[in-house]
């Protein structure tokens, strides 16, 4: 009954709120984009086109967006690098919430393991983000699936506060001790009874950390420890165009970044309105 | 000392030992082998063994916990594979470089976003709010490495206002001025997500401040709106906003890297990126001890000042 | 100034008082034609729901209502003689405090919990006295303190709200309403957030200001217990209007509106807490249907459709206020129903 009529709110609430709308469909585009890269990309994003010119300017000899330093379709290099975007900020995110929920309820589950859980999150609480994404970058390899591998890592102690908190405060409401009187097992309180509970939060929280997630796999891609060219990858793309910038040719970086930035918006835009959704005493 | 001062360091402590563990092991992690990396591939086994032992990396690895706590404690941070020098004296004054960009990073952080903020949070709804809450879902999510390569793209080369990268002019005299040019830039690329978190956030604690009843109460007696916001909505504004700087000391440090990076700053940053490349492990190890340590150092700092700024918790602490 | 020595000078008159309120689609009157005086030092109290208007009633007189929200004030308001509503916002702030002051309905949230407590009514003496030092301020502070029946004022004085009781925090914000000398005080349900003793205390101490110091004092509450305790005089509000207005003898004891009736009838009875047996408590009752919806057009008696069993030729189709004496007044001719046997020959209602 509760679910069906969030659901149901769902669609209304999408309707009302355009910035939200505006946030889903860059997210759709961007999926079907990295689904059809083939179909929709001009150029053979990893190589030259004979006719091309190296770092030709924006809407010249057919190159839309201009081509690089090695004369590659800008173009077709974006169409292509949606891939890794939307795959490096999605599954690390959704990885980490799955763990993060198990350890995070169980924390707020169990005083006794939630001290030394805990204890463990704020020793990696100590590391700046990015920097312990490249650390552990920097141990693992270059690579996407080792990028990824990090972001997890990175991820697991700010999305575990996230459920332990909730936990904490679900802890104290009558259903949880109804349940136990009425002889359910710990198993069944934590995640038949406090797992729909803490979800929508984490949830929303998941959300905006794909934004985060999408930017920070970008830069790591940019110090050169994530995705390996000749791949087109956006923050690997701009990157690229660092050394042709100084000679003041902006687009080759430009337009990479760009990308990023409004994938990571529309990612937030997303959190924001689920935040209202599922969530609306947290505004 | 007030016990709450006790209880925080000791949890500091703790924390400290958690992190020397981890960038410890770190080392420990990667493939290959320390003396054989030093040595070159021509070492022949008597030397490596030599070497292993003069370095203890034939001692059980608790032991080389100890031994190496006991270096960094006395300032002795290892040895460069790539630049043969001793790291803590390179690393050392660029530490004080990061510093400088860090410290200018979060003071225009927090001038501009806790005043945007402000503004904000008491103009809740009117046009103005709307535009500046747009512009931080922009600032927010923004690349810093990418706007770092924009902001020098305009401001250096295309408008030559302002110099390209490093921190001082190589044929000036390495005076303030001179420095204070080169650290526009990279202090704005770093500090522009915080700004925009900061200013979201402090908008949100600030309209929820003003609709508080003791501003009502106060309102009622006709006090002036200066008095009004510079004195009770700034001052009750101020525990949350404390809490939001604090973590936003840990993105000025990530945003740093990217900065030091793009615009060639000496700091430690740079020496990280620097070492990733040549796989200089001691030295990343080195780089990520030290700020590590300073964000833990800031964490205190911020939860100290936070029991100092809100008397309920102070109480509830004692 | 001749008017200053007289008796029953008017500190503040009200004239067909209207306040009109922006909502979403549309404009709502939430105070409607309200006339009525409070004098020197009289303890006049307005009873009524929530949603009666008598919130909106003390936010207009305090010029309180957000902005946002304001449509317009339409009447006259005069405190001590002049108009605020024709009234520069900059002159109105120097009557705040001063002429007038609000004792905030819970004294739990309506102190500042980053200040101490003599910092805050230092404060707020110190706005209205320009010219006091610190010392005076502090002074002042803590000999008002001790007015107030607290029995530590040093300590309270350097105490954050955080570490009073409720009780204690009530006696601090009625000492902050108190640093200007006004000559009235609004206060708003001061004592619903207490607990029954304690809410006694309060009272007592506003009547002994009221007495020691002549300040008049306009409350508002919901509760019928704390008018029969409290007031001189009761004005029933409902729906934006006044119903009843007279002396509490007269309205409690002689009620004429069917809704001051009923109202009566859900008094909580404080005299329980003089007994020995306290668990001896009056059975509460309440009065069936909703305070009607404001943002509709409302013609008629605006109480009638919660009293079916009047008939309708009995209410006014634009009820006036009616004298009964010089000082009781009833909106609307249907309390003359439960009446009608008694007065039928004497006024011949059809």
């Amino acid at each position: 009954m509760y679910t069906n009529i969030r659901w149901r709110k769902f669609g209304k609430y999408l309707v009302k709120d355009k910035m939200a709308s505006i946030g889903i469909a860059i997210i759709m585009v961007t999926i079907i984009t990295a689904i059809f890269a083939p179909l929709l990309a001009p150029y053979n994003p990893n190589e030259a086109s004979d006719t091309a010119t190296r770092l030709a300017m924006p809407f010249t000899s057919g190159h839309i967006l201009g081509t690089d330093s090695q004369g590659r379709d800008i173009l077709s290099r974006l169409i292509y690098g949606s891939r890794t975007s939307i795959l490096s900020a999605t599954i690390p995110v959704i990885i980490s919430g799955v763990i993060s929920i198990i350890l995070g309820i169980v924390a707020g589950f169990s005083k006794k393991i939630g001290g030394f859980i805990m204890r463990i999150m704020d020793v990696l609480f100590a590391f700046p983000s990015v920097l312990l994404a490249v650390v552990i970058a920097a141990i693992l390899g270059p690579g996407l699936f080792n990028v990824c591998l990090a972001m997890v890592i990175v991820r697991i102690p700010y999305m575990t506060r996230v459920v332990y908190t909730d936990t904490v405060q679900e802890m104290q409401k009558e259903y949880i001790e109804a349940a136990s009187a009425f002889g359910r097992t710990k198993f069944e309180i934590m995640f038949k009874e406090l797992l729909p509970n803490v979800l929508p939060s984490l949830i929303v929280y998941a959300t905006t950390l794909m934004g985060v997630t999408v930017v920070t796999i970008a830069g790591l891609s940019f110090i050169g420890l994530g995705i390996q060219p000749p791949t087109a990858d956006w923050g690997l793309m701009a990157s690229n165009g660092k050394n042709v910038l100084v000679q003041g040719d902006p687009y080759v970086t430009l337009f990479p970044g760009l990308a990023i930035l409004i994938l990571a918006v529309a990612f937030s835009m997303l959190g924001d309105w689920l935040r209202d959704l599922l969530d609306p005493t947290k505004k | 000392m007030p016990l709450y001062l006790i209880k925080r360091m000791i949890s500091m402590l703790y924390v400290l030992i958690g992190v020397t563990i981890i960038v410890f092991l770190m080392i420990h992690l990667i493939p290959g082998d320390t003396a054989q990396t030093l040595l070159g591939g021509e070492a022949t086994k008597a030397s490596l063994d030599a070497l292993r032992h003069k370095m203890g990396l034939d001692q059980p690895l608790i032991i080389q916990y100890f031994i190496w706590i006991k270096q960094v404690i006395t300032g002795n941070l290892g040895y460069s594979y790539s630049l043969h020098i001793n790291i803590s004296h390179l690393l050392f004054p660029r530490f004080l470089n990061t510093l400088v960009l860090t410290i200018a990073s979060l003071l225009l952080s927090i001038l501009i976003g806790v005043g945007l903020g402000f503004f904000s949070g008491l103009k809740k709804n009117t046009v103005i709010d709307k535009i500046l809450s747009a512009l931080s879902v922009f600032g927010a999510s923004m690349p810093v490495f990418w706007i770092a390569l924009m902001l020098m793209w305009l401001f250096a080369i295309q408008l030559r206002l302002l110099p390209v990268s490093g921190m001082y002019n190589l044929r000036g005299n390495g005076g303030f001025a001179d420095l204070l040019m080169h650290l526009i830039l990279p202090t704005i690329a770093t500090s522009l997500v915080s700004i925009a978190v900061i200013s979201q956030m402090t908008r949100n604690v600030v309209s929820d401040v003003v609709n508080k009843d003791y501003i009502n109460y106060y309102q009622s007696f006709g006090l002036s709106h200066y008095q009004l916001n510079m004195k009770h909505i700034l001052r009750n504004s101020l525990p949350p906003v404390i809490n939001i700087i604090g973590l936003q000391v840990g993105y000025i440090l990530g945003g740093a890297l990217f900065s030091e990076i793009v615009f060639n700053w000496p700091g430690v940053g740079l020496a990280i990126y620097t070492a990733i490349n040549s796989k200089d492990y001691p030295m990343i190890q080195a780089g990520v001890l030290f700020i590590a340590l300073s964000f833990v150092l800031v964490n205190f700092v911020v939860d100290i000042l936070n029991i100092v700024v809100n008397p309920k918790l102070r109480d509830s602490n004692k | 100034m001749r008017r200053m020595n007289n008796g029953s000078t008017n500190i503040l008159e009200i004239e067909n008082l209207t306040t009109t309120l922006r909502i979403p689609g549309g404009k709502v009157s939430v105070v409607e034609g309200i006339s009525f005086n409070v004098k020197a030092g009289e303890k006049l109290v307005i009873v009524g729901e929530s949603g009666s208007g008598k919130s909106m009633t003390i936010n207009s007189i305090l010029q309180m209502v957000p902005d946002s929200l304001i449509d317009s004030y339409k009447g006259i308001i005069k405190i001590d003689g002049e108009n605020i509503l024709e009234m520069s916002k900059r002159k109105f702030k120097d009557i705040r405090g001063k002429k007038i002051s609000l004792v905030a309905q819970n004294a739990m949230t309506s102190l500042d919990p980053s200040y101490k407590i003599g910092k805050q009514v230092m404060e707020i003496y110190r706005h209205n006295h320009k010219k006091a030092s610190k010392e005076e301020a502090k002074k002042e502070t803590l000999i008002l303190l001790d007015k107030m029946g607290i029995k530590n004022p040093e300590h309270v004085f350097h105490s954050y709200p955080h570490e009073l009781s409720g009780g204690l925090r009530q006696r601090v914000v009625i000492a902050m309403a108190l640093t200007g000398n006004p000559k009235l005080i609004i206060a708003d349900e001061p004592t619903s957030a207490l607990d029954p003793t304690l809410q006694l205390q309060i009272l007592d101490l506003l009547n002994e200001i009221n007495q020691k110091f002549g300040t008049s004092i306009l409350m508002i509450t919901h509760d019928f217990g704390v008018v029969s305790y409290f007031a001189d005089r009761v004005i029933v509000m409902y729906a934006g209007e006044i119903l009843e207005m007279g002396t509490v003898d007269e309205v409690i004891n002689y009620p004429l509106h069917p809704y001051t009736k009923g109202l009566l009838k859900c008094i909580p009875d404080l005299s329980w807490l003089d007994k020995e047996d306290k668990i001896e408590k009056r059975k509460l009752s309440s009065i069936s249907g909703e305070v009607p919806n404001l943002a509709k057009k409302l013609t008629g008696c605006r109480f009638a459709p919660r009293v079916s069993d009047i008939p309708e030729d009995y209410h006014e189709s634009s009820p006036k206020m009616h004298k009964i004496t010089d000082t009781h007044w009833v909106r609307c001719t249907c309390y003359q129903y439960y009446l009608k046997d008694s007065i039928a020959g004497l006024e011949g209602v059809k």
